[in-house]
C-alpha cells in the first residue's frame, strides 16, 4: 500500500457522515457513497483496532503465556462545537437516536481517507460555565476494520 | 481588532463614563497633558477556538482587554473605575458591528499612584468573547 512517507499534522483533517451503507466494504463501496461534512470538529479522538488478550500460566513453567482473543474496532471519542443548522450535526443527531449503522470518511490533509462503518452512541451536550464554549461530546462505535485508502 | 473595537464602543456610549471623561478615551497611552480624569484602553491577549478542519467562516475569540483609569484623587479613581466596570461588564449582542458573545470581567488591578505627577490609577481587565470572521 503506497501512502505517506513522512508525518503530517492533521490541521486541514475532515469528517463526514453518510446514512447509506456502501454495497461492498472496500474502497469502491464506500466512495459511492454520499458524504455529509460535520463542521466544527475540534477533536477527532481515537480509532483502530485492539485486542483482548487471555493469560495462561501453567504451574510448570511458571511463565505467563498470552494468546490474543477479541478484537474491538473502539470508540472515535469526537470533542465538536455544538451548531444545530450544520448539515453535519444535524445527520448526527438522527443517527445518535436510531439504531442503523452509518459511514463515516475521515479525510486527512494528504488526501489519506478512512472508511467506518459506526453507530453512533453517545451524542452529549457539553456546556460548563461562563467561558466555555456549548459543545457536543460524540462517540462514534466503530463495527468494522476500518478501510484505508492510501494518499495518492 | 475587534475586542479592542467592542471596549471602545461601550465606554464612549456610555453616559455615565462620557459624564466623567467627556472624550478622553484614548487607544494605548493617556498623552502626558491630558487634564484628568481620562481612560485608556490596551489589548493584553487574544486566543481563538481551533478546530481541525480549519473550515469555518467565523472563529470563536477570546480577547483580555485592560481598561485604565487615571485620575486627580482617589474618589474620583474609584468612581471612574466602578463606571467603567458598569459600561462593558456582562454586555453581549453586536457591538461596534462585532457579535459578541460575552464581557466579563478578568481582574481589577490595585491601586497605583504617581505621587509626584498625583495621579491615582487603576486598571480593570475585560475577557471579551465573539466571533471573529475568517474572510
Amino acid at each position: 500500500m503506497a501512502g505517506r512517507t513522512s508525518v503530517i499534522s492533521i490541521s486541514g483533517a475532515t469528517l463526514s457522515l453518510s446514512a447509506s451503507l456502501p454495497a461492498t466494504y472496500d474502497a469502491t463501496g464506500y466512495a459511492a457513497l454520499t458524504f455529509t461534512e460535520i463542521g466544527e470538529v475540534e477533536n477527532f479522538g481515537n480509532h483502530g483496532v485492539s485486542a483482548t488478550i487471555t493469560e495462561f500460566t501453567p504451574v510448570k513453567t511458571a511463565v505467563v503465556t498470552k494468546i490474543k482473543g477479541t478484537k474491538n474496532y473502539g470508540t472515535m471519542a469526537l470533542t465538536v462545537g455544538s451548531i444545530p443548522t450544520d448539515a453535519g450535526q444535524v445527520l448526527l443527531e438522527a443517527a445518535a437516536e436510531s439504531n442503523n449503522h452509518y459511514s463515516a470518511e475521515l479525510t486527512y490533509p494528504d488526501g489519506e481517507i478512512h472508511y467506518l462503518d459506526v453507530l453512533v452512541a453517545k451524542k452529549e451536550y457539553q456546556d460548563g460555565s461562563v467561558n466555555d464554549v456549548s459543545r457536543l461530546s460524540v462517540d462514534l462505535a466503530v463495527c468494522k476494520k476500518p478501510v484505508v485508502v492510501a494518499a495518492a | 481588532m475587534s475586542a479592542e473595537k467592542v471596549i471602545f464602543n461601550l465606554l464612549k456610549n456610555d453616559a455615565g463614563i462620557v459624564a466623567l471623561v467627556g472624550a478622553k478615551i484614548f487607544a494605548g497611552v493617556i498623552p502626558q497633558e491630558t487634564v484628568l480624569p481620562a481612560i485608556a484602553y490596551n489589548h493584553i491577549s487574544t486566543t481563538e477556538r481551533t478546530t481541525v478542519a480549519m473550515t469555518e467562516a467565523s472563529t470563536l475569540a477570546t480577547s483580555r482587554i485592560e481598561v485604565a483609569v487615571q485620575a486627580k484623587d482617589y474618589p474620583q479613581q474609584k468612581q471612574l473605575i466602578k463606571a467603567v466596570r458598569k459600561a462593558c461588564k456582562n454586555k453581549r449582542g453586536t457591538i461596534a458591528g462585532v457579535p459578541v458573545h460575552s464581557v466579563i470581567v478578568g481582574t481589577v488591578g490595585p491601586d497605583m499612584r504617581d505621587d509626584d505627577a498625583v495621579i491615582y490609577m487603576q486598571t480593570i481587565d475585560f475577557i471579551v468573547t465573539y466571533s471573529e470572521p475568517n474572510t
